[in-house]
């Protein structure tokens, strides 16, 4: 999993490095390894004064560790945790506890020297810091081992206690991993200091020193990533390391806290001393936003680089760390009480962090989208959370962030450039080209008029049938006479899609004599009128296995059938594997669980559309009994809940191809979560007027769901980023996507459908009133594939595009100035029984 | 009509039809026959057979293929089909993918 890239790309770097600096990374856990760097490099500066600077810096650490622990809430609770016991944990932490509070304490410790000796805390100061760095050194040295953490944090337990109660109340993670950070970078400065005290497995000095001076000299810190990674080194190594470690950054609650605390001062300090675009930022926010710059930053990390600043950081650091941390493993049981405890923590403030952690984006945006409520799911989500979906909104953040602020030189080129450029190219002239009407069209036009002249269907192939009938049922000129000759002679497949001309006494007398036997297909939709109960004894149903080839049958609208009709159906047809009971509202549950135990071994796709009689708990256990459903359409059954959803899924999960969700509204995030994380293989999923989603739903949509061709929103309330990430994230594959009235699509989006969807045919974008021309023109002239648009409702589309665009292909539905036409969607005539046909029988 | 330019359809009931190599391109089918590589005896010797195509439907078609060239050019005209034909030339047109 990838809950931090950058966790995964720097232990892949330097294992052993990861495992040393478990410790420390643990505590600095945060994301953003350079912004504590930072932090601590100048915090110490401020530390120095105040103590505020040193939990500033600190906290700048903290926060770094705390963002990235956002995403970990796991880590969150640790730091935390550890922080609160302070004194008592601190030994237990140095010693057993995770690297990651070894870390901090160190970091605390350091902190806390230069805080005493008013010494400058940045690198390099002068001898004062010499003299906190010896004292550190030596502290760090004596932690080296196990004990020597413990010593550190005592130290820093010291230091915190006279530290303001405020940072304790937060808990003495925080300040540990504040102190951890400071140590750390306070290591940094020893070692550039003193140069080789620590020797590289002797001491986390050494790995101190090598890991902040390579971090010094390396700037391998993720250039996205706050300067801060390159000067505190360590902090960031500890907290590459925390994250390699596999520490959860829990640093984002305590940092919070932290930052918290002291915000105003030790932000301040750590934001000037950032210099980079995130940092400024934070700087900007600091007095109250001070953990929010924190955030920022750590989210800066997390997110747009996330790998980038675990990378650059791990590389130069992890040697070090992981011999520091080397030394404190021991703490994993403290560590997942700490866990807990942070997870509290987290939860308690989840909304804060949620703001601004790159992983926590959503939910903050859950959060002001949907309410408190969403919070705590949020956290909670958020732990297993991170993946390409919310990098991918980051990245796109951060170019907005960017494109506004124009902070980030690279990435605001380049989003400047792919802002939306489009000049049409084409004035028109394509439009001329006339499509030459194909013979079949012709044919099928002169058939339709005239096809009471028709007298034989023979040697038609089925597809040819279905296309006539599709016309003829336009027209309403299908009549019994056509319908006689379809089911003459042993039929395959008989598809109406309009029965509603067919009297009761038609049917019988058609489908009486109608030899049923090579059935594979029944398509009667809309036959209400001439279907009860009773007539399905003497036509369909006439024996328990009339039907034997009868694979697909749809009966949509037979509103007169009921529970004992289809139960005999159901004999009369045992190897039924698509079912379409749509719109057949006198069925009940128990129609649907007789059906599933006689068809529970054969049956796999469900439709059930609108039969409001149906009550979804109440044929949960006969779904889940089913062995091999892969396609369910619950559309509109407003007993679909949350739980049955997740209950469906844990079960069917791994084989479901389309889940279509429409209307049903009581659906929340959670709902998305679990078919996010259960259902890899899903194909097709209809969201249509799902008010309550969240970005969530959709980030889990596109971690989850990788495979994924069409998608269906329709008035949902999803943010133009969360649409754009999961095109950025899932767009390769999609081949039918509808927007219709996602009235908050816009630029965002359609850059990202332009530079991802190659594949897409079918494209709704209606109602989309914010989507400009040379939005449109951008897509429809980067996706070459594309054959309809729909615009309906975009009044403010022009000619601009209509002539300007390039692709031949495509066609416009929906605009004044396009024409008008008959079929906006033909079904796939070719489509076997199935929807999603597989190999095994 | 020059050899090279030239295609020779041959019917069910062995009607050869010498046509445009161009109008015999609007189908696709003839397209994919004539144009694959592979050293094909279509492909090398311009000829194609239709065992299941009659000679009237086999007829109308090259009239379509005409037609169809001549509406993309921009004489827009109606193609008119007998309706008893109807049925099969679909069937055939289906098959040519045209």
């Amino acid at each position: 999993m990838t809950v931090l890239r950058s966790r995964d790309i720097s232990s892949t770097a330097k294992p052993e490095l990861s495992q040393a600096s478990t410790p420390r990374n643990v505590v600095a856990e945060p994301v953003t390894p350079p912004k504590t760097s930072e932090f601590v490099n100048p915090s110490l500066k401020d530390v120095c004064t105040p103590k505020l600077d040193v939990l500033g810096s600190e906290i700048g650490f903290g926060v770094g560790a705390g963002s990235v622990m956002v995403s970990e809430s796991g880590n969150v609770r640790r730091v935390s945790a550890r922080l609160v016991k302070k004194a008592g944990e601190s030994v237990g932490i140095g010693n057993g506890k995770r690297k990651k509070v070894e870390g901090t304490s160190l970091a605390c410790v350091n902190t806390r020297n230069l805080k005493r000796r008013g010494s400058d805390m940045k690198l390099g100061v002068g001898s004062s810091d010499g003299n906190t760095d010896a004292n550190i050194v030596s502290e760090v040295s004596k932690d080296s081992n196990d004990g020597d953490f413990m010593e550190l944090l005592e130290d820093s337990a010291v230091v915190e206690d006279s530290a303001s109660a405020a940072r304790l109340e937060f808990g003495c993670d925080l300040i540990h991993s504040v102190r951890e950070t400071r140590d750390i970078g306070q290591c940094k400065k020893k070692s550039s200091m003193d140069t080789k005290a620590l020797g590289p497995e002797s001491s986390e000095k050494d790995k101190l020193e090598k890991g902040f001076l390579s971090l010094r000299s390396g700037k391998r810190v993720p250039q996205r990533e706050i300067i801060d990674i390159r000067i505190g080194g360590d902090s960031v190594q500890g907290i590459q390391h925390s994250k390699n470690g596999g520490t959860y950054c829990s640093d984002d609650v305590p940092v919070k806290s932290i930052s918290e605390a002291k915000s105003d001062t030790t932000t301040r300090g750590r934001v000037s001393i950032e210099g980079k675009g995130k940092m400024k930022l934070n700087s900007e926010a600091s007095p109250s936003s001070g953990i929010e710059t924190v955030k920022l930053n750590i989210e800066n990390v997390n997110g747009s680089s996330g790998s980038g600043v675990d990378q650059s950081a791990p590389n130069a650091v992890l040697p070090d760390e992981v011999q520091v941390r080397g030394t404190n493993l021991s703490e994993i049981d403290t560590r997942s009480a700490h866990r807990a405890r942070f997870r509290n923590f987290a939860r308690r403030n989840a909304s804060r962090f949620a703001h601004f952690s790159p992983r926590e984006e959503f939910g903050g945006r859950a959060h002001d989208v949907s309410g408190t409520d969403v919070t705590p799911e949020t956290s909670n989500g958020i732990e297993d959370w991170p993946g390409p979906f919310s990098t991918a909104m980051q990245i796109i953040k951060d170019r907005e962030t960017n494109r506004n602020g124009g902070k980030h030189g690279g990435s605001t080129d380049e989003s400047e450039m792919v802002e939306l450029k489009w000049i049409p190219k084409n004035h028109g002239s394509c439009r001329h080209q006339k499509q030459v009407p194909s013979l079949q069209d012709i044919c099928l036009s002169i058939l339709s008029s005239n096809a009471d002249a028709v007298t034989s269907l023979d040697f038609v192939p089925d597809a040819l049938r279905h296309k006539i009938c599709w016309f003829l049922c336009d027209n309403r000129s299908m009549d019994g006479h056509f319908l006689e000759l379809l089911v003459h002679d042993t039929p395959t497949e008989i598809r109406l899609r309009d029965c509603s001309w067919l009297s009761e006494e038609q049917f019988v007398k058609i489908f009486g004599g109608c030899n049923t036997s090579k059935l594979t297909v029944l398509q009667f939709d809309q036959g209400g009128g001439c279907m009860p109960d009773y007539v399905l004894h003497s036509t369909l149903a006439r024996l328990p296995n009339s039907l034997p080839a009868l694979t697909a049958i749809s009966l949509k609208g037979a509103y007169r059938i009921s529970d004992a009709g289809l139960n005999m159906l159901a004999s009369a047809a045992p190897s039924l594997k698509s079912v379409d009971i749509s719109q057949c509202p006198l069925l009940t549950y128990e129609g649907i669980c007789s059906l599933a135990s006689s068809l529970r071994f054969v049956l796999r796709e469900l439709y059930i559309d609108n039969s409001h009689g149906i009550d979804a708990m109440l044929i949960l256990p006969a779904l889940q009994m089913i062995g091999n459903l892969e396609v369910l359409s619950v559309a509109g059954i407003l007993t679909v809940s949350d739980d049955f959803v997740s209950e469906f899924v844990s079960t069917h999960g791994s084989r479901m191809k389309e889940l279509v969700l429409a209307d049903c509204i009581e659906l929340t995030d959670s709902s998305l979560e679990v078919i996010g994380d259960k259902c890899p293989n899903l194909q097709a999923i209809d969201l249509t007027n799902l008010r309550k989603l969240t970005d969530i739903s959709i980030g889990r949509l596109a971690n989850g769901c990788q495979a994924i061709q069409m998608l269906k929103l329709c008035r949902n309330s999803f943010s133009d980023e969360a649409i754009a990430a999961y095109l950025d994230v899932n767009g390769a594959f999609l081949k039918c996507l509808s927007l219709n009235n996602m009235i908050q699509v816009s630029r965002l989006t359609a850059l990202s459908l332009a530079r991802n969807c190659k594949n897409i045919r079918s494209l709704d974008l209606s109602w989309c009133r914010n989507l400009t021309n040379e939005a449109l023109g951008l897509i429809v002239d980067s996706c070459l594939l594309l054959e309809v648009l729909k615009l309906f409702g975009c009044t403010q589309v022009t000619d601009v595009f209509v002539d300007g665009h390039s692709n031949p292909q495509v066609k416009l539905i929906g605009l004044k100035m396009t024409p008008v036409f008959k079929h906006i969607e033909f079904p796939d005539f070719l489509l076997g029984p199935l929807r999603y046909p597989s190999t095994s029988l | 009509m020059k050899k090279e330019d030239t295609v020779m359809l041959i019917s069910a009931e062995g009607f050869e039809f010498v046509i445009d190599k161009k109008a015999a391109m609007v189908s696709q089918t003839i397209r994919n026959m004539l144009t694959s590589p592979g050293g094909f005896s279509e492909t090398e010797h311009g000829k194609v057979t239709f065992p299941e195509i009659s000679t009237t439907i086999l007829e109308k078609i090259c009239q379509y293929f005409y037609w169809s060239l001549q509406y993309a050019s921009g004489k827009e005209t109606e193609f008119h089909i007998e309706p008893e034909l109807t049925l099969e030339l679909m069937m055939a047109a289906n098959y040519l993918h045209t």
